[in-house]
């Protein structure tokens, strides 16, 4: 099992007695993240060099990618005008195609070589993006203080006698401490599935492969875990951020 | 035989049976190990139960439904998918936890 908790933290910047905040840095898994940007940047660098009208083979690939993102915001946001539709296209774009990347980075033969998925700190990190942009939306469609008087809760703007007002202004006490853990358990499923899905698929290819002695079953795992499991936790996590995105939107078109 | 040696044999026999226990290997560490496998093979089989069925659940409904209408297959697939996502997340948090139980406790 030595190869499932390869990790190496650095507790001070090498070379000097300065600490690292917050406990450390986990080396690998930033490199490998640094990794997958390049390789990422470099695919995107080779097949926008030249740009034409009439698209070489490479540019045409690329479009087909992101017009296939652009349909899924589309489908899914059908109420937004497509000003708003569009602004979101590259935020989903660039999720899914980070994470697709980082779950399959184990592909590229090298040493060293981690999944950064498999790291919760990195899909953690990858929750905070997500649940705080969508956050960022509501707060922007509704403003503040429209936002806090939808996180009171239905009841807030009961009219009648004096007392169902109250009652009604009172029960904002107990939804906003409701609004806020939902929020924090959108963060906290949302990072552990991706997390809990990528590390579960690790632990069975370790485990398979130990028991038939490294014969057939690890190619098999490689290429159900790393080609094909890594698109779907890609695609699952930029949908739930798409449909977050969504209730954000929601509110401002109503 | 002075007291001194009936202390000894005394003391011998108590401490006889304590080394016995000791040799047969249940201590504070060992019953540790134990609650941690135990706990690691409950949570995960359990919490597989709930996530199992519901999922198959949601995939024989879907089925029905593109049964029902073959148009609309693609935009089905993509609703099961994303539910069956959600849904896995408990039986997610179970292995997580049994994880845990393995590698940090």
């Amino acid at each position: 099992m030595e190869e499932l908790g390869q990790v190496h933290v650095w507790h001070y910047v090498p070379g000097t007695d300065i600490p690292i905040p917050l406990g450390g840095m986990n080396v690998f898994t930033v490199m490998n993240t640094l990794l997958v940007v390049a390789v990422l940047w470099a695919l995107f660098w080779m097949a926008t060099r030249r740009l034409n009208m009439v698209p070489g083979r490479a540019q045409a690939l690329l479009e087909l990618v992101l017009d296939s993102f652009k349909d899924m915001v589309d489908r899914t946001m059908e109420f937004a005008p497509e000003h708003r539709r569009r602004q979101y296209v590259p935020f989903i774009a660039g999720l899914f195609l980070y994470i697709c990347l980082s779950n399959a980075i184990l592909l590229v033969p090298l040493p060293r070589i981690e999944k950064p998925t498999s790291d919760l700190n990195d899909t953690l990190a990858l929750g905070l993006i997500s649940v705080g942009y969508a956050l960022f939306c509501a707060i922007r469609a509704k403003g503040i203080k429209g936002y806090f008087v939808e996180a009171m809760g239905p009841l807030f703007h009961s009219h009648g006698s004096t007392a169902a007002v109250l009652m009604g202004r009172s029960s904002g006490l107990f939804f906003l401490p409701m609004h806020f853990s939902e929020e924090m358990s959108k963060l906290i499923s949302i990072s552990c599935r991706l997390f809990g899905n990528i590390m579960g698929g690790a632990i069975v290819i370790t485990i398979v492969s130990t028991m038939s002695y490294y014969i057939v079953f690890p190619q098999i795992l490689y290429a159900f875990f790393l080609v094909f499991e890594a698109a779907l936790q890609a695609f699952v996590f930029s949908m739930l951020t798409l449909i977050y995105l969504t209730r954000a939107e929601q509110a401002h078109s109503e | 035989m002075d007291i001194g040696t009936v202390w000894t044999a005394m003391q011998a026999a108590v401490a006889q049976p304590e080394q016995a226990a000791k040799a047969a290997g249940i201590s504070g560490a060992d019953l540790v190990l134990v609650a941690k496998y135990l706990g690691a093979a409950i949570a995960m089989g359990v919490g597989a139960i709930g996530s199992g069925l519901s999922e198959g659940f949601a995939a024989g409904k879907a089925c029905e439904g593109i049964a029902r209408n073959p148009e609309a297959s693609g935009k089905i697939t993509i609703t099961m998918i994303v539910g069956q996502a959600v849904t896995e997340s408990v039986a997610i948090y179970a292995l997580v936890v049994a994880v845990l139980l393995l590698f940090v406790v």
